[in-house]
């Protein structure tokens, strides 16, 4: 069945294996050692939260059949609170990966506006950076003029699509508003953002961050701290999506554990660094704050659970892949 | 209405469901499963408790600690799957099984007590349920047999010194063949009759004295010459074997016989004289029969503990057989034989006496009125013929599993989830299953009121008293040396 794969593996797996190791042994990971602050942080109880989304759907011949949900689980001194929100619906096949990723991120942010009031710090997963960072290139299909009246009707609660882009952009502009009601309501002091894992290459040419600090040290301690902005263009909010300044930085919290990525939407100073290892040092278990593990727990929607979704619909349309078998 | 239990989950069938449980119920706990408006029995098979925070991939007691502290008790989740026994009322079975969500209540001890305790003899009260006492059906125990099993100190002999309590308070008959003297100075509801185990020559068939005396069936000449001098002593009254014994001599003496007929013959007077001096402890001349000495309303103890076993198996066997007869003719009252060290009298893999007998009245014993209570803390030494003709089982801690196995094999009734509860049943605890119970249960035998004679000797007791003894002993020797002296001084 796959013979020619494993053919070509047979061929090539020295050479893999070699490219894989060698990156780390040239020498050339040593020079970044005076980014990292070797740090075992003091444990610091707080009342906190992590929040954590999914979703998965199944396209069918006329349209899409999805789930979405998210979660805050919030610790609050030996209790874990659980914040839920879902969503199950349906929606044209065009655009639906991209309308669900924008409808699950603004899911988490309605979580994470669920619960902030109830604690100190919000933990959600992955990097706003990014998520605001990413290209949009379906909007420029969307002739200027009706975009800015989408804009405004949206900001009056009553935009209606006339195209599969329109319905893309009303959702990013659904996404922004809530994100800037978080901000607005919860603070840029309450929030962090935590990747597990991160592509942002700075350092080495084509070889992530995140992998180059993994390699240098297996202590606890965190990297230098970068500042990012942001010069996309949105439709709505712009100026203060411009200018939040992003504090990054690589940490690592218990002993061989996995490095994070960890992104605060303002600036910040060593000490406060410090003070937010030592937060997140507290609920940490295998390296990783349980509050977001807890909250990845809550809301993944696998194969199985669509499968039950589209059962209890009483779904008989076909979704083409019938015909493979 | 009762506790209620939990709901059904998953995809149940007529005979299993699972639930999630608001509470840990016990295995062996019944319940009640309500749906489409029936009311159906069911009995906690399995439980399980976990936590989805605490997934057994977890390899650090450090990263479980830490969860714990952060989490708190945590989300954790108790399973149950319980076996559909009936609709509670009837206990017909099930045609559909239940929905999932349907409710599972604790079942309510009317309920319990309408199945259980219906019987005739008190044996004990429900393990998961002490309020409902347990009740064999008398009838069905004795005519379909009883199997007793389990390892020593799981408490066998209270739970067959409550049933022989039960009967004889029911006007029965019961016997026990008791390897141990344990019965012999017992005290139950009725009498205690010790009978000796005795065997009057005069009693026994031919064909039961022709295989004690050793003759091979193919040997038939010295078989002719038995034969003619059992009838002769039969006859002649006075002491049997000597009358046999005499007869053989005359014959031999006789002019008439070629040296190959008197070969035969003096064959079979040192075979008889041999029988003599091997069963000599057990053959009594003036011994009556020992069926004629069973007696009604009274517990009939045929106390074998000083006898050995082959002599035991002749003494069983003797009497199983004319119990038999005796009430294949209605010249005897019904009788129920408990038959301690079963797999000695009915080994599964050699022959003995006793073993055809028990396997005949295992067979036909239901038709005349003659029950067997197998007792043994050795089933899978126990003859496996037997042992399945016993509808009935109390069945006590067993460990081996190869035990448990035999004990399966020859229940059909023994499911693979009660045979699971073997090994861990504490003293006095039991699996009753069989045609004397409504349902098969999980039972706290009740503690015999009488007394039995038997038990572990208390030996460090028997030590410290020597010891007490001696040194009394050595003070009054002391004492009495001292006088001596100081009666010299």
């Amino acid at each position: 069945m796959l013979e020619k794969v494993y053919e070509e593996l047979a061929l090539k797996r020295q050479e893999l294996r070699r490219r894989f190791a060698e990156w780390a042994e040239r020498g050339q990971i040593e020079r970044y050692a005076s980014n990292w602050n070797s740090f075992v942080p003091e444990p610091l109880q707080e009342p906190c939260a992590g929040v954590d989304g999914s979703f998965n759907h199944c396209q069918y011949r006329s349209a899409v059949l999805y789930a979405v949900n998210a979660c805050a689980c919030a610790h609050l001194g030996g209790e874990l609170r659980e914040y839920p929100r879902a969503e199950v619906d349906l929606l044209p096949p065009a655009f639906a990966r991209e309308i669900l990723e924008l409808r699950m991120a603004r899911m988490e942010l309605q979580c994470a506006l669920d619960v902030h009031e109830d604690v100190e710090l919000v933990m959600l997963d992955g990097s706003l950076h990014s998520a605001l960072s990413a290209p949009r290139t379906w909007w420029r299909f969307i002739p200027a003029a009706r975009a800015e009246r989408l804009v405004e009707l949206a900001e009056q609660g009553s935009g209606e699509a006339e195209s599969d882009e329109e319905r893309l952009l009303l959702e990013y502009i659904a996404y922004l508003q809530t994100l800037q009601r978080l901000l607005e309501h919860a603070g840029v002091e309450k929030l962090v953002f935590i990747s597990k894992s991160s592509t942002d290459s700075t350092l080495l040419k084509g070889i992530p961050d995140q992998a180059v600090y993994e390699a240098l040290s297996p202590a606890p301690g965190y990297s230098r701290p970068r500042e990012k902005l942001l010069h996309h263009r949105f439709p709505v909010h712009e100026q203060l999506f411009r200018s939040l300044v992003f504090t990054t930085f690589y940490a690592r919290l218990e002993p061989g554990r996995s490095v994070l990525r960890v992104e605060l939407p303002r600036e910040a100073g060593e000490a406060e660094l410090r003070r937010l290892l030592g937060v997140l040092y507290s609920v940490c278990v295998e390296g990783y704050p349980y509050p977001l593990r807890k909250a990845h727990s809550r809301v993944v929607v696998t194969g199985r659970h669509m499968s039950m979704i589209a059962a209890a619909v009483g779904v008989t349309e076909k979704t083409g892949r019938e015909v493979l078998g | 209405m009762s506790e209620r239990l939990g709901l059904c989950i998953g995809e149940a069938d007529t005979r299993h469901v699972s639930i999630v449980a608001e509470r840990a119920p016990e295995v062996g706990e019944y319940a009640i499963v309500e749906y489409d408006g029936l009311r159906v029995l069911a009995v906690v098979e399995e439980v399980s408790r976990g936590s989805a925070s605490l997934p057994e991939r977890l390899l650090s007691a450090e990263t479980v600690e830490r969860i714990v502290r952060i989490e708190g008790a945590g989300e954790q989740y108790i399973r149950a799957r319980l076996r559909l026994l009936g609709e509670a009322e009837s206990l017909s079975m099930v045609k559909l099984p239940p929905p999932p969500g349907a409710p599972v209540y604790r079942a309510d001890t009317e309920t319990l007590r309408r199945i259980f305790s219906s019987g005739n003899i008190k044996l004990g009260t429900l393990l998961s349920h002490p309020e409902v006492e347990v009740y064999v059906d008398a009838n069905r125990m004795v005519t379909r047999h009883l199997a007793v099993l389990a390892i020593t100190g799981a408490g066998k002999s209270n739970t067959v010194s409550v049933l022989i309590d039960g009967l004889l308070r029911l006007g029965g008959m019961p016997v026990v063949f008791d390897m141990h003297s344990e019965y012999a100075g017992a005290e139950f509801s009725g009498e205690v009759r010790v009978i000796q185990p005795k065997l009057n020559p005069r009693y026994m068939l031919y064909s039961e004295l022709r295989r004690l005396v050793n003759i091979d069936d193919k040997a038939y000449i010295q078989e002719r010459y038995l034969r003619e001098a059992h009838r002769h002593a039969l006859s002649a009254g006075g002491s049997m074997i000597d009358e046999m014994l005499a007869y053989l001599e005359e014959v031999y003496s006789s002019q008439e016989l070629s040296s190959a007929e008197k070969n035969s013959v003096s064959g079979v007077m040192n075979k008889l004289q041999d029988f003599r001096e091997r069963y000599g402890e057990i053959l009594d001349e003036h011994a009556p029969e020992m069926v004629e000495l069973l007696a009604p309303g009274a517990l009939n103890v045929v106390d074998l503990g000083e006898v050995d076993e082959d002599y035991a198996d002749v003494i069983v066997s003797h009497l199983l057989r004319k119990l038999l007869l005796k009430r294949k003719r209605r010249e005897v009252a019904p009788a129920f034989c408990v038959l301690e060290e079963a797999h000695i009298l009915a080994p599964a893999y050699r022959s003995t006496l006793s073993k055809y007998w028990i396997d005949r009245i295992a067979r036909e014993g239901r038709k005349f009125g003659v029950g067997l209570c197998l007792v043994s803390q050795r089933p899978k030494s126990l003859d496996p013929n037997s042992l399945s003709q016993a509808n009935n089982a109390i069945i006590m801690r067993l460990v081996e599993p190869s035990d448990q196995r035999h004990v399966q094999q020859a229940s059909e009734r023994l499911s693979d989830e009660l045979l699971a509860q073997l090994s861990s049943l504490n003293t006095g605890e039991a699996v009753v299953l069989g045609l004397m119970t409504r349902l098969p249960a999980l039972v706290r035998i009740m503690k015999f009121s009488g007394k039995l004679a038997g038990g572990d000797p208390d030996v460090v007791a028997e030590w410290q008293q020597r010891l007490r003894r001696e040194k009394r002993e050595r003070e009054s020797l002391k004492r009495e040396v001292e006088d001596l002296y100081s009666g010299l001084e």
